[in-house]
């Protein structure tokens, strides 16, 4: 039918294209951030979930593909919050960025720190932010939180303390 | 029709476009790419996105380091600077007057420190980190001597992440007797991926997060490590040459795959087990020439043994079943190991020349039979779907003659011809297979072969039908992987005293092994380090399009 796998593919993302243009929102998403001197951070994405599942497949010895499946749950009551952040150095100079400085609020000012270890981030298919401090770059990734369910329903910010300074941002 | 006139516009768009997807997925159904065959695509997709991503990465780090901010008093410390290697850190900093800096990061429970000295004095510094600790705060010591011999002295501090995965609970037991007889070094290992390295406590010192097959080569002339992404037996493979801090230096491409083994020939090129997608596979060498990434030479193994001949393991298509290959220094000629036919063949390069064969005498045809050499001495045994030639130092000074450490599997030992259905009786053994590390002195003169040592005769528990590795140290001492079949997923290494046969090392580890060599974490060549050297990437521009766009 098709000669070739790019003239398929290109037809099949037109149509897609088409569909979503008809059935997409009217609200361009616009990405607001927090700046100080020397770093800017913003959301690219967030979601919430009950659940992480993910594969993960590497060639073995023999050539043959090993396929492990991955799964993780928060505490009960809890979600995960996962946030696909960017932070970006935009001055170069002694400043680092750490994790222990960055919370995510409730709107009864329940604060909640980065998830101790993420790792499982790592087995998913998500891009995960390293959890060590930040001193240099543009660093992308995915980062979790765990948070209760009644929160994740109410509004939520990011809180940012840079050189000495609290930021905030709305997670919309 | 009557039900398309009740439907609204947007829903008969709607259904049109489902009705052309559907049809479009029906008529693709022929081209659906299977995960076997996804995976090697992704994981070359990964690396060539590393590569540019290390750019970026670098170009923010050497800004970082211009901005004059970072001093002995407050220096930059990064953590896995390209993203990859997450036990590795770079520190940066300028000093007031030109001083030669060392570092130290001591050893847990024992363990051997971890030292490091820049050779020369100098005002700016950027030291590589490695063998740090997981999931710790890892106490370095910095030291500095000026070059009136006055010193400084600082601690810092680098935190690191706890391992994640696979890598989580691969130690099972480690059991040593008296350090001092232990070999220095940090054990790298042969596998799939991710690669890694431990210390003799068992404790992984070094990870290097980027898929890769199981082919290695570690480049002790300057510390670099090669490995291979993508496809194993044929089809495209990156190679690639990578520093333990996880910067990536020089990338080949290969169409042949690149399965077992690959070194470098004296030239300076790479010579690389291989194959083509045809009627036979595992019996292709083939050679890439380092300053131009081309494929300068290739050797069908069809044209110079037999593969009619049966041994055991062996199948119409993985006759041969190249395994390992070891280049004979000042000769032109290859040490090649071939597990299907149960021999170990010297071979000259690029002649295609069978010089002799170390291998059990039946079934091979009269030309090959007149290459095969006569055992010597009582105890002699062949080896059976062996791994792992190592050409060993001139052990009895007599230029006649050379030296080998073998890893014999013993895999048709007894019991010559397996279908699937006794593979899977392996586990029980019932044959009393037994695997072996054996030094063999061949004397090229005379034709022979003797059997110098060896370790493992008559020790079922470390039976390893497939894989296994035995080294001899600097110490004198042999370090062996054993990858016993009675336990599924676990390894066995073993530091060997071989005037007692004496273990004075051993750990098990929850995975499968292949190979171990034992290697220092920093070299000479460390002392010198810089940042921002461009890579020699040798992947045709219509190879990374291909995988980038695709």
């Amino acid at each position: 039918m098709f000669k070739s796998k790019a003239w398929g593919r290109t037809t099949c993302l037109l149509f897609l294209l088409v569909f979503l243009w008809g059935c997409g929102s009217e609200d361009a998403e616009k990405k607001e951030g927090i700046s100080s001197f020397f770093w800017d951070v913003h959301i690219e994405r967030w979601e919430t979930t009950p659940l992480l599942k993910s594969t993960q497949s590497s060639v073995q010895y023999n050539g043959v593909v090993q396929t492990v499946q991955h799964e993780q749950t928060p505490s009960e009551g809890m979600v995960f919050l996962l946030l696909d952040l960017v932070v970006e150095k935009k001055q170069a100079g002694a400043s680092v960025f750490s994790w222990g400085d960055v919370f995510v609020e409730d709107s009864e000012g329940h604060r909640f720190s980065r998830h101790p270890n993420d790792s499982f981030l790592d087995s998913s298919d998500r891009q995960r932010m390293k959890g060590t401090s930040l001193n240099f770059g543009k660093n992308e990734g995915f980062v979790c939180f765990e948070i209760p369910e009644g929160s994740a329903k109410g509004s939520l910010r990011l809180v940012v303390l840079l050189e000495q300074q609290e930021h905030s941002l709305e997670i919309k | 029709m009557g039900f398309l006139q009740k439907m609204s516009f947007p829903q008969l768009v709607k259904s049109v476009l489902a009705l052309f997807f559907l049809v479009f997925l029906f008529f693709s159904g022929s081209q659906v790419v299977s995960e076997d065959e996804m995976v090697p695509i992704w994981n070359i997709r990964s690396l060539i996105q590393q590569i540019q991503v290390q750019g970026q990465k670098e170009a923010f780090l050497l800004e970082e380091i211009s901005s004059g901010g970072y001093s002995w008093e407050n220096p930059l410390v990064v953590l896995d600077p390209y993203g990859v290697s997450p036990l590795s850190a770079l520190i940066f900093f300028s000093s007031e007057q030109p001083i030669r800096v060392s570092l130290q990061l001591p050893g847990k429970n024992g363990g051997q420190d971890v030292v490091f000295s820049s050779n020369a004095f100098s005002e700016e510094h950027l030291l590589p980190v490695f063998g740090l600790f997981p999931g710790e705060t890892n106490h370095l010591l910095l030291q500095g001597i000026s070059q009136s011999g006055e010193k400084w002295e600082k601690e810092i501090q680098i935190p690191t992440e706890s391992l994640s995965g696979k890598l989580e609970n691969l130690l099972l037991s480690v059991s040593q007797g008296d350090p001092s007889r232990i070999q220095e070094g940090f054990n790298f290992l042969f596998e799939d991926d991710p690669k890694v390295a431990f210390d003799e406590n068992g404790e992984i010192r070094w990870v290097l997060a980027l898929p890769t097959l199981q082919p290695v080569l570690y480049d002790t002339r300057n510390g670099k490590k090669w490995f291979c992404t993508g496809n194993y037996h044929f089809g495209d493979v990156i190679i690639w040459e990578v520093s333990l801090l996880g910067r990536i230096s020089r990338v080949y491409y290969s169409p042949y795959g690149v399965h077992h083994d690959f070194a470098f020939l004296e030239n300076g090129n790479l010579v690389l087990l291989g194959s083509e997608n045809g009627p036979t596979i595992e019996d292709l060498v083939y050679e890439i020439d380092v300053d131009t990434g081309e494929i300068v030479f290739e050797l069908d193994m069809k044209t110079v043994l037999d593969p009619a001949r049966e041994a055991p393991g062996s199948f119409p298509r993985d006759w041969l079943h190249l395994n390992a290959l070891e280049v004979v220094s000042g000769e032109n000629s290859l040490i090649l190991s071939a597990r299907h036919q149960s021999a170990l063949i010297k071979m000259g390069y690029p002649s295609g020349e069978i010089e002799w064969i170390l291998g059990f005498p039946e079934g091979w045809d009269n030309s090959l039979a007149s290459k095969l050499l006569t055992p010597t001495g009582d105890d002699f045994e062949w080896p059976f779907t062996q791994h792992s030639p190592q050409i060993l130092p001139d052990w009895d000074r007599k230029p006649n003659t050379m030296d080998l450490m073998v890893f014999d599997n013993g895999y048709g030992r007894f019991h010559r011809h397996f279908d699937e259905r006794e593979e899977k009786k392996l586990l029980e053994n019932p044959w009393r297979e037994y695997s072996r590390v054996v030094h063999y002195r061949v004397d090229e003169q005379e034709r022979t072969v003797e059997q110098v040592w060896q370790f493992g005769k008559g020790d079922l528990e470390l039976f390893s039908d497939s894989r296994g590795d035995g080294n001899v140290l600097e110490n004198g001492n042999v370090l062996s992987a054993f990858n016993v079949s009675n336990r599924p997923y676990t390894g066995v290494f073993l530091e060997i005293a071989p005037e007692s046969n004496e273990v004075v090392w051993q750990v098990e580890w929850g995975n499968d092994v292949y190979c171990i060599e034992r290697l220092p974490l920093y070299g000479s060549f460390d002392a010198v380090f810089s940042l921002g050297d461009p890579v020699d990437n040798f992947i045709p521009e219509e190879v990374i399009g291909k995988y980038v766009q695709e």
